[in-house]
């Protein structure tokens, strides 16, 4: 297809497409181009038919090899019954069926689940729902990217996903990131000009961005999805299923600040006046007041916060009916935060402005540090009014406004302000200032009708009012709170061994107090800067190994050498990057992974997306966060809490020690499996495991291993420090040696004693078993003698056989129900692990009843070659059970009572 | 539409070998490493001292275990009866839901020479001089070998069930058993079986062929081709049973029966047997024979070749 609509003039253009720059498209095309074009998503061409998925898994490569095994069986049938007729055994032929009974049972049960999990992979795609920002009949709107048609105007901003191919007809510093398309991966500079023919060059169209997904082995697939629905539940999306496990294993977590640890929303914390620092109270219903709602100072502070402050509420219906806390506003955030204060202390703020017209208003800026305005002031007091008419407000920093004040008003009078009241002011702005928060000075001044009767002109630009003399009304501090749940959380990670690393664009002087506050930095232990002052020495006196915490700044940062930052990392457990830059963020989370850490890096901002990029696994803010921290995160959390995380890690865990469980499950069958092939070969035993029966182990050991996933935490899963990915595999030797030493051994004990007894008690003692193999497989001896001298045809010596390998089998089963109980614990004994995984307890069941079926019906063992076993040959495997019980209770015992010993290190898996 | 991507350039085959060969170097290098490192003194990643604790544990358990198995297998095999197995008859794995208690036929003699021998085929070689060649591979001397073998059983005459048959024609040593006139004896037996009796009283025949051996008291024994064309070849049979000498069926006396296992250790139990002896077998032709017991409770089954037995002969010369 031909591409010119980046050469068209943008007049040509507009007209083609039936639309204006200014108005956007109107509803009714809007619609008609959407019935015509469809939805602006990528066709899925690639998505295959279901059938061919259903015949992927019937045709996988083990269901493969059982498909080849059943034709086989069916051709051997059909030689036989070519050469016996009537007399041609149907065994082979019962083989043949119950193999492909068993494919198609397996293939539709992994069909199934697979489906199940692309669902639910589908499902969290559509919750959040890329959006863009377009007008449409000269409204902005926002809708979602697929309604989107050709002839749309579309706003983007910094952090944005391109939402379609798009011409631009207005920029500005408009940068894409191209790398999918042409595989630059600097961003490239778009601009509205035509630059190039070809349709990828050319500066004025950008496109559509995409991204691919991955493959994974079927069951994986399974256990990572369950953990991602469970995970969803919790508000935790995960978008890269891989990233469940990466999480589980992650060793340092780095943390923006704002946004991140705190609700980015400036909110007033504290109040001086009188002489006394209260709490503010920023509840909805003001039952957390900690001073009289009626002291004239407080009531003359508040007055000034309402009428100095050009802040308002947006006003459309929808907003103003959220609770106050939530409401948006126009105008500078401390102001937002000051005008939500007072209207939820005093109400009605928008209404007291109108009586208190504002004459005169002198804006903030940089070189004034202070805001002013002049008010008429409405009372009842006519008199008063007439005497003094006009109120002057002024906010601003706080020894500023202090400069320009005679008087404080202290209790209802005003105070002349003297050195004990200029330190008391100190004493207080410092207070205020260390716990990290934005301090506001506030007074006033009634200015008399003699200077400035009723009506008179006042002009900002000559100032022909005074700014001096004013009286002092008390401090307002403002803070961007912590989230709720922060606390818990870090102190969570910490006994989970995990380091929290603070990385902020903030100061330091706001970054520490709210480090502290969050426990980034634990409130017994001290900064330099904190040693310096609880000691009385200057900074270069204190030894920086005595620091547990540092906060650093930016710029020290990118003066240090990689070793430097290596050892900084290394010697302190806590610590505050302020001031930092989206470079040197990453340079941090290079940094951490330099030490052999698994970095997660949370952020909701654009400034945070480098790091989030660098690190093992990227987390964003689903509220807060832009569209491209959510498009590049690995994960986003929906609800924009931090706890969520601690969540996250514990799923991570728990995924990675099922998995572990399960593989070991899985592993312990293969010595007993074993061992019956090798006495065969070596010793010239009869067989004591045949095909069918080993078919039947391994299908019980898929569907009991598959269990294994959905057993639930041990207690110490967030106490013991992150997996070390490069010594701690999922597979590792002790896994290996765990499962086929001991326990195997004893599985394999249980099935040859179970074996032995069957064949000396129907005649045959060990002693005559041993060499046996080549006349008990001969067909032409139809005489063998066991040790009582009796003649076995070779018929009635294959039952006896199979009967041994149905009690054979029978014992690996009991064994693997042992087995599959000790597998639930790592360390904690099963009696505190309980038994409340319900589809472990069916698996245990559901074995027992299939076992049953398969030796006492008489058509279906016949079939398989599976026989009846008598119950007396069912109790040497209950014994072994009830050992390899024991055993590994002791082991975990001794494992819990010496913690790091050798047994630990030998057998812990 | 041309796409222009920054492709990585094609590293030329130097490059990749190169490449190839310093990852091989350094998996190498990790393995030989982990064999053995020299800076820990360390073989597989563990010391000495470390191996030598590991190996003291698993061999601990295993000693443990194994002296577990040990001992309950030999207190299990004490409390086994001496004499007899646990299980005879009905309850041993001799029967199962689908198939009956009954005893095999077999027959002798039976040997192998080879592993992959077809043991159920008698092929007799000529001794003519003409054909002295092919006799180098002759199995007359082993067939009467075995024979002879199997026979040493009835020669203990202390024993007070013995077994005798006093008319055996060609059927001895000294006339090796007919094999070198081309007139071979098999001996053909049933199964020992633990408490089993043959019921002969209620011999029910529901084939023509049999119908000529009903009346016998004894349980009758029958041979013939397997199929028609078996039957054509097979020339005349004649019976040597302890009853007499007959050439319609052998018979066995079932006052041999029951046979008790161990108890008779001691004057070793003789089992009943007939010969049979081909007389005129049709020379170079593969010739199936089945040998057939009757009783009421012995359930016939060609494959599972229960109360039957099959064998080939072969002639290899004319008489």
């Amino acid at each position: 297809m031909e591409i010119d609509d980046h050469k068209l003039d943008l007049v040509d253009l507009y007209q083609r497409y039936n639309t204006d720059p200014k108005r956007g498209l109107s509803y009714s095309e809007a619609q008609k181009a959407f019935n015509r074009d469809g939805p602006n998503a990528l066709s899925s061409s690639k998505t295959k038919p279901e059938w061919i998925k259903f015949c992927r898994h019937m045709f996988g490569y083990f269901e493969f090899l059982l498909w080849i095994g059943a034709i086989l069986c069916f051709i051997t049938h059909g030689f036989e019954v070519v050469t016996y007729h009537e007399d041609a055994s149907s065994d082979n032929l019962w083989l043949g069926i119950a193999l492909i009974v068993i494919v198609i049972v397996t293939g539709s049960f992994s069909y199934f689940q697979d489906a199940k999990c692309s669902r639910i992979v589908d499902s969290f795609k559509s919750m959040v729902p890329p959006q863009a920002l377009i007008i449409r009949d000269g409204e902005l709107t926002n809708i979602r990217t697929e309604e989107l048609v050709v002839g749309d105007i579309v706003t983007i901003k910094f952090g944005d996903r391109v939402p379609a191919d798009i011409r631009i007809l207005e920029s500005h510093g408009f940068k894409v990131d191209n790398s999918f398309l042409t595989g630059e991966s600097e961003p490239q500079s778009r601009s509205p000009e035509f630059t190039n023919d070809n349709v990828l060059e050319t500066k004025n169209l950008a496109f559509f961005s995409t991204f691919a997904t991955d493959g994974f082995p079927a069951t994986v697939t399974i256990c990572l999805t369950l953990t991602a629905k469970r995970l969803a539940k919790k508000n935790c999306l995960v978008k890269n299923l891989e990233a469940v496990e990466t999480l589980g294993s992650t060793s340092i977590i780095c943390a923006d600040k704002i946004g991140t640890l705190t609700q980015n929303r400036m909110t007033v914390a504290h109040m001086w006046f009188d002489n006394q620092i209260v709490e503010a109270d920023t509840s909805e219903y003001q039952q957390n007041a900690t001073y009289n709602g009626t002291i004239p100072g407080w009531l003359a502070l508040t007055r000034c916060a309402i009428l100095c402050n050009r802040a308002d509420f947006k006003q459309d219906p929808e907003n103003l009916a959220q609770p106050v806390l939530q409401r948006q506003c126009y105008g500078d955030e401390s102001e937002a935060a000051l005008l939500k204060c007072v209207e939820l202390s005093i109400g009605n703020v928008i209404n007291f402005r109108e009586i208190n017209r504002k004459v005169c208003e002198i804006p903030f800026n940089s070189t004034n540090k202070y805001q002013v305005s002049i008010h008429e002031v409405y009372t009842d007091n006519n008199s008063e009014v007439d005497s003094r008419p006009y109120l002057l407000v002024m906010k601003g920093a706080p020894e500023h406004i202090l400069e320009r004040c005679s008087s404080i008003y202290i209790d209802g009078t005003d105070v002349e302000i003297n050195d004990y009241w200029r330190n008391a002011f100190n004493q207080a702005y410092m207070k205020l200032g260390s716990l990290g928060e934005r301090v506001l000075g506030f007074c006033d001044l009634r200015l008399s009708s003699d200077d400035h009767p009723k009506g008179y002109q006042f002009n900002e630009e000559q100032v022909n009012f005074p700014l001096d003399n004013l009286r002092f009304l008390g401090l307002m501090s403002m803070i961007d709170p912590l989230r709720v749940a922060v606390p818990e959380a870090i102190a969570k990670c910490r006994s989970a061994g995990i380091k929290v690393i603070m990385v902020t664009g903030d100061h330091p002087i706001t970054a520490k107090p709210i480090s502290r506050a969050a426990g980034i930095i634990s409130q017994d232990t001290e900064t330099v800067e904190d040693i310096a002052e609880r000691a009385g020495v200057s900074l270069e006196e204190v030894n920086p190994r005595d620091a547990k915490a540092c906060v650093i700044h930016g710029n020290d940062l990118k003066a240090m050498s990689p070793a430097e930052i290596d050892a900084l990392l290394e010697n302190h457990p806590e610590i505050v990057f302020a001031r930092t830059s989206p470079q040197q963020k990453i340079t941090v989370v290079e940094g951490c992974k330099r030490q052999g850490a698994i970095v997660a890096m949370i952020g909701d901002g654009v400034n945070d997306l480098p790091a989030m990029k660098k690190a093992d696994i990227g987390i964003a803010m689903g509220i807060t966060g832009s569209d491209m921290n959510r498009e590049v995160a690995d994960m986003v959390l929906l609800d924009d809490n931090f706890a969520s995380i601690v969540t996250g890690v514990e799923q991570g865990r728990l995924i990675f020690d099922n998995l572990k469980k399960s593989i070991a499950y899985m592993l312990t069958s293969n010595i007993p499996k074993m061992t019956p092939f090798l006495m065969y070969f070596l010793m010239g035993i009869p067989l004591a495991l045949g095909t069918s029966t080993i078919l039947f182990i391994d299908l019980l050991t898929i569907i009991s291993a598959i269990s294994l996933v959905y057993e639930e935490a041990e207690t110490d899963i967030m106490k013991k420090p992150p997996r070390n990915p490069k010594h701690d595999r999922l597979v590792n030797k002790r896994l290996i040696l765990m499962t086929h030493g001991p326990i195997g051994f004893i599985q394999a004990a249980a099935g040859l004693f179970t074996y032995f007894s069957i064949m000396a008690e129907n005649g045959f003692l060990p002693s005559r078993l041993f060499g046996l193999r080549k006349s008990w497989e001969s067909k032409y001896v139809n005489d063998l003698q066991d040790s009582y001298n009796r003649e076995w045809t070779y018929e009635q010596r294959k039952q006896l056989e199979f009967t041994c390998q149905s009690a054979f089998f029978i014992a690996i089963v009991i064994c693997q129900w042992a087995v599959l109980i000790i597998c639930k614990t790592r360390r904690n004994s099963i009696l505190e692990q309980g038994m409340k995984n319900r589809i472990l307890n069916g698996v245990l069941i559901f074995e027992i009843i299939l076992v049953a079926i398969v030796s006492y019906m008489p058509c279906l063992g016949t079939a398989l070659n599976i026989y009846p076993v008598k119950f007396r040959w069912w109790l040497p495997a209950l014994f072994s059970a009830f050992l390899i019980l024991i055993y590994d209770e002791v082991r975990k015992h001794l494992i819990r009572q010496h913690p790091g010993g050798w047994l630990e290190r030998q057998t812990y898996f | 539409m041309h796409l222009k991507t920054k492709s990585k350039q094609r590293r030329s085959i130097r490059e990749w070998y190169q490449d190839f060969r310093s990852t091989i170097n350094k998996h190498l290098h990790t393995l030989g490493n982990f064999i053995y490192n020299q800076e820990h003194y360390e073989i597989f990643g563990r010391d000495g001292k470390r191996w030598s604790k590991l190996a003291a544990f698993y061999f601990c358990f295993y000693v443990v275990l194994g002296g577990f198995f040990c001992l309950y297998l030999s207190i299990f095999m004490s409390l086994l009866p001496l004499h007899q197995p646990r299980y005879i008859g009905n309850d041993s794995r001799l029967t199962s839901r689908n198939n009956p208690l009954s005893p095999g036929l077999s027959f002798r003699p039976q040997t192998s020479f080879h592993l992959n021998d077809v043991q159920t085929l008698i092929s007799l070689s000529s001794n003519d001089k003409e054909n002295q060649k092919e006799s180098t591979n002759d199995k007359t001397e082993i067939y009467i070998k075995n024979l002879d073998e199997y026979l040493k059983v009835y020669n203990n005459t202390q024993s007070s069930k013995n077994f005798t048959i006093h008319d055996v024609g060609d059927c001895n040593s000294i006339n090796h058993y007919g094999y070198k006139n081309g007139k071979p004896c098999i001996l053909i037996k049933i199964n020992k079986l633990i408490g089993f009796i043959p019921e002969v009283n209620r011999t029910d025949v529901d084939n023509k062929h049999e119908s000529e051996c009903i009346g016998i008291p004894n349980i009758p024994v029958r041979c013939m081709g397997e199929y028609l064309f078996d039957q054509e070849m097979l020339g005349n049979v004649i019976y040597y049973s302890e009853s007499g000498s007959s050439d319609v069926c052998g018979s066995i006396d079932i006052k041999h029966f029951p046979y008790n296992g161990k108890k008779n250790r001691n004057n070793v139990y003789q089992a009943p047997y007939v010969w049979v002896q081909f007389q005129n077998i049709t020379p170079y032709v593969l010739i199936s024979v089945e040998c057939r017991i009757f009783a009421a409770n012995i359930f016939y089954d060609k494959i599972a070749q229960r109360g039957s037995i099959r064998f080939q002969l072969y002639l290899n010369k004319k008489i």
